[in-house]
């Protein structure tokens, strides 16, 4: 294992545990819900909301704390890699992780979007029986207010996967965009 | 420059550049005080945002070499191919991570944009026929400033996204006439002259 595996598997470390707070800030919203409104339907979101937020939690701590070695070995490739100090190996790596970074930050919020629907879908719910005036019509399932949550949810998964094309179209740029300057410093010499 | 001190710089440009996102997102904002308080009040407070904002372009994007060297110290200094390729690697990367943040915010906006042939046609037809603005159309100056700073947001993240070419182009050409290589030919140009 050397330096490159070293590194990718702090950032997966920091990746889980970033992702793993964020998450778990949601919940007081849940609570705070649950407290201003005891009702069966706020208790049931919210008991939903901590199984949610549980169940992804111990995937994500699983996959980022325990199983790293392994991913942080997909993600680098070959075990028998040179160092980082070698000029182009560490670039895919390290925007492979960003995109899984950049994947997880658009699945917690496709998650926090979820959770908070059904704590509000409970909350009106404890409204109308609690014989209290509901002046506006709520529909949170109308299909314009979910396309974009599902295409966040398509870029998560493609983001999560290590965004093969794009990371290979990032590489290819980013180098001949350097060969370029080394090309017009071979003209101007 | 060393490999810390390129990290460092692109650290601080992406700072820089969330800084002045939020900043925006901000002034955006001001229209919607307005409605509560005193204009004046609110144009005593654009110079102060246009102070931090040159303050945050200069020192945290233009000019941030100084405060790179001062964060990651010194080291061994990186042969000019190297720096080249750690910088428009560092900067990329940078970008990348910074559009995707912005994308997440942006994808209503693009569907947005994507239907608004669909909207904008009836509306259209609205107008040459009954010979009336249409008041869908007819937005208050917090929508106008928040449609305008979601639009630009999205721009911003397309163009991170695309891999910033313009910005590193500019910093690798500011590095190609730093290095001490170039500095030699121009003062030697001096001497022949």
């Amino acid at each position: 294992m050397n330096k490159m595996h070293t590194l990718t598997k702090i950032i997966l470390s920091a990746i889980g545990i970033l992702f793993t707070i964020r998450l778990l800030s949601q919940l007081p919203i849940a609570i705070y819900l649950f407290y201003s409104r005891p009702a069966w339907e706020t208790a049931g979101s919210l008991l939903l909301s901590l199984l949610l937020a549980a169940g992804i939690v111990a995937v994500l701590l699983y996959i980022f704390i325990y199983k790293r070695e392994s991913l942080a070995k997909k993600i680098v490739g070959s075990e028998q890699l040179p160092e980082p100090d070698s000029q182009i190996q560490w670039l895919p790596v390290a925007l492979r992780l960003i995109c899984i970074a950049g994947g997880f930050y658009f699945l917690s919020t496709v998650l926090w979007h979820t959770t908070n629907v059904i704590n509000q879908l409970a909350f009106f719910k404890a409204h109308t029986y609690a014989n209290y005036k509901v002046i506006n019509t709520y529909a949170p399932f109308s299909f314009r207010d979910i396309l974009p949550w599902i295409i966040m949810l398509i870029c998560s998964i493609y983001l999560l996967c290590g965004a093969p094309h794009f990371v290979r179209w990032q590489v290819r740029k980013t180098l001949e965009q350097c060969r370029k300057l080394d090309n017009a410093d071979s003209v101007s010499d | 420059m060393t490999k810390m001190q390129i990290v460092a710089k692109a650290s601080l440009t992406f700072f820089g550049v969330s800084a002045i996102v939020n900043l925006c997102h901000n002034i955006s904002m001001l229209p919607s005080l307005t409605q509560n308080t005193s204009i004046l009040r609110v144009i005593l407070f654009l110079p102060i945002f246009i102070i931090l904002l040159i303050a945050i372009v200069y020192l945290l994007i233009l000019k941030n070499d100084w405060l790179a060297r001062k964060m990651a110290g010194s080291g061994e200094e990186l042969n000019p191919e190297s720096e080249a390729l750690w910088l428009a690697g560092s900067f990329r990367m940078v970008a990348v991570f910074y559009g995707l943040i912005l994308l997440s915010g942006s994808i209503p906006t693009i569907l947005n944009v994507v239907v608004l042939p669909l909207h904008i046609h009836p509306l259209i037809s609205e107008i040459f026929t009954f010979k009336t603005f249409p008041k869908s159309l007819i937005f208050t100056p917090s929508q106008w400033s928040s449609m305008v700073y979601n639009f630009l947001k999205t721009i911003l993240a397309a163009y991170l996204l695309y891999g910033w070419p313009r910005f590193i182009r500019f910093q690798l050409n500011i590095r190609k006439t730093k290095s001490p290589l170039n500095q030699n030919r121009y003062t030697e140009g001096i001497k022949n002259e």
